[in-house]
């Protein structure tokens, strides 16, 4: 070991904090009012996380006494170049009358049918809570009554997102604040994106919002507001926790090896939040335990570590066509050619979201057979699809590797 | 205020991380030291203490911070080089992580002036005003540190 001092010096300072970062965390410091400091320090529950929401949103409505700007400006997401200006959207569009086509629109079915959400009247707000499926969106011009409504309809909601549409009452962000029982990263990301911020994973994952001219970036993510007329800033801190966390299934695969497949996000509840169309690349590494994922041909685009979290720029990803897909916590397809499905091994494994993550397969249902369609789920103990893996054709070769890695299938396996 | 804390921010990131490990929580440990360090910058009487102030500060958070859900783990670090072959990019990963679990396994007296001195590139008289210790003290600790790093690694390799 002669060159220890440089390699460690290269090694720890890979994952130091970048300057971009600590200018961050210099310019949050001295940026959060005293009142607000305490606020940010301590821990907020989500209940002071969604009153604190209430009071500003209130207070901020207030402000403006229905002043309110003929556009809006929200930052796209999807399918921009990391630096590219923001896009000045048309007020959004949303009635009454269409709550529940909207809501099915925006979270459970395709991303076409998702933009309908983005056209809308000037002025008004929507609330998003329910449960699973029952997810329902009130919009209106009053943010308190569309509480009261929520609270009323669903008073114990685990999803409860309280955001702002239309032309811009506050001057220049959109409120969102999820409430929901969900994890940072990529899930969360892209979520958040979904809705119009615009949102980047750092070198050392974590999750960055960018609101406006302000960069966020922490574990926990802090979701700065800007409300007023006089752009008075209020910054909450919504723990970690409240964002989803896009969960992969451990791949192991022979050098090579190209998999086009479909990451399809859904929430705790199972609600389709998203998917999207990728290739995968898996490699495996000279060292016999490294092994990676990247978009073929986009070096940069996926990545896949060790520990099954996939981590995913979400600006390179292909958004795919909507599959028709079970609920579940993550549907993974890999669709497999049959001429290489031959040299491929997998290790197929999902994980609930949550602390169980690491859980082991605790019921599969398999099938494979040479030559046949294959496709490989995962239950849960009640019987609940979470998780699938589809190959378009398996050979003996596949299917020997499969046996090896899941198990023989076994009573109450079912053949495709 | 701001420039002081932009320069500090290594320090107390290095305290956190020392403590946390390479986590998302170090980073929020962070950013929660130097918030604690705007809002109380005027209660240090003495200037020349403020980098193990500062140091104390972020091991205090850091502390609070780990009782905080498991983070999530960066995947590489850094974006893979296009140029370099997927083999060796692998493997240099591989290697990297290696080192980086062997410093993380060290008891956490040898492993934050490791931080300090390669992360930060203290000089061991500068670490040992940070640490509130003595040269001698901080140097026996590199040292041990060191060695163990040698030991651990050759075995690796």
């Amino acid at each position: 070991m002669k060159n220890l001092e440089p390699e460690l010096r290269a090694a720890l300072r890979a994952r130091a904090p970048s300057e971009d970062e600590k200018t961050a965390w210099a310019h949050r410091a001295c940026d959060v009012p005293d009142s607000s400091r305490r606020a940010l320090l301590g821990p907020l529950t989500w209940a002071a996380a969604a009153v604190a929401l209430l009071a500003v949103g209130i207070w901020a409505w207030k402000q403006t006494d229905g002043d309110v700007s003929p556009e809006r400006t929200v930052y796209a997401g999807d399918g921009e170049a990391e630096g590219e200006k923001p896009v000045v959207r048309q007020p959004l569009d949303v009635t009454t009358t269409d709550e529940q086509r909207a809501i099915h629109d925006r979270f459970l079915a395709n991303d076409k049918s998702s933009r309908s959400l983005r056209e809308g009247k000037p002025g008004r707000y929507a609330l998003l809570a329910g449960r699973g499926e029952d997810l329902n969106l009130w919009t209106g011009p009053d943010p308190e009554a569309l509480l009261k409504r929520c609270a009323r309809t669903w008073p114990e909601a685990p999803h409860r997102y309280f955001f702002k549409i239309g032309p811009q009452t506050f001057p220049s962000n959109t409120i969102i604040v999820p409430t929901s029982r969900v994890k940072p990263g990529i899930g969360g990301a892209m979520f958040l994106q979904e809705l119009g911020l615009k949102v980047e994973t750092t070198k050392s994952g974590a999750t960055t919002l960018r609101l406006g001219k302000n960069s966020v970036t922490a574990s926990s993510v802090h979701l700065e507001l800007m409300v007023g007329k006089n752009g008075t800033k209020h910054r909450f801190e919504i723990s970690k926790s409240s964002f989803a966390t896009l969960v992969i299934p451990d791949a192991l695969c022979d050098p090579q090896f190209e998999i086009p497949g479909t990451i399809i996000l859904t929430n705790e509840q199972g609600v389709w939040l998203k998917h999207r169309r990728y290739f995968l690349r898996v490699r495996h590494g000279g060292l016999g335990l490294n092994r990676f994922v990247e978009c073929a041909g986009r070096p940069d685009a996926v990545a896949l570590d060790l520990n099954g979290y996939i981590w995913h720029k979400l600006k390179r990803a292909e958004v795919d066509e909507a599959k028709d897909a079970p609920r579940g916590q993550l549907l993974l397809v890999l669709e497999v050619p049959a001429a290489q499905a031959g040299a491929a091994r997998m290790a197929f494994r999902a994980f609930k979201p949550g602390k169980d993550d690491d859980g082991p397969l605790d019921n599969v249902r398999h099938v494979w057979k040479p030559g046949k369609q294959f496709q490989l789920r995962r239950y849960t103990t009640d019987g609940r699809l979470i998780a699938q893996l589809d190959l378009t054709q398996v050979d003996t070769v596949t299917a020997k590797i499969m046996r090896k890695f899941l198990g023989p299938g076994g009573a109450g396996h079912k053949r495709r | 205020m701001e420039d002081l804390l932009r320069a500090s921010a290594g320090l107390a990131h290095a305290a956190a991380r020392a403590r946390l490990g390479e986590t998302l929580a170090a980073d929020g440990a962070t950013a929660e030291a130097l918030a604690r360090v705007a809002g109380s910058l005027e209660k240090l009487r003495d200037p020349q203490a403020f980098p193990h102030w500062l140091y104390r500060i972020a091991a205090r958070c850091a502390a609070s911070h780990t009782g905080a859900p498991a983070p999530l783990v960066a995947l590489s670090g850094r974006e893979p080089d296009p140029r370099a072959g997927p083999s060796a990019a692998a493997e240099s990963a591989e290697r990297a992580r290696q080192v980086r679990a062997a410093v993380e396994a060290l008891p956490r007296r040898w492993r934050e002036p490791v931080y300090l001195h390669f992360v930060e590139g203290l000089a061991y008289r500068e670490i040992a005003t940070v640490l509130g210790t003595g040269l001698g003290t901080v140097s026996r600790r590199m040292r041990r540190a060191l060695d163990t790093l040698r030991a651990r690694l050759g075995e690796e390799t």
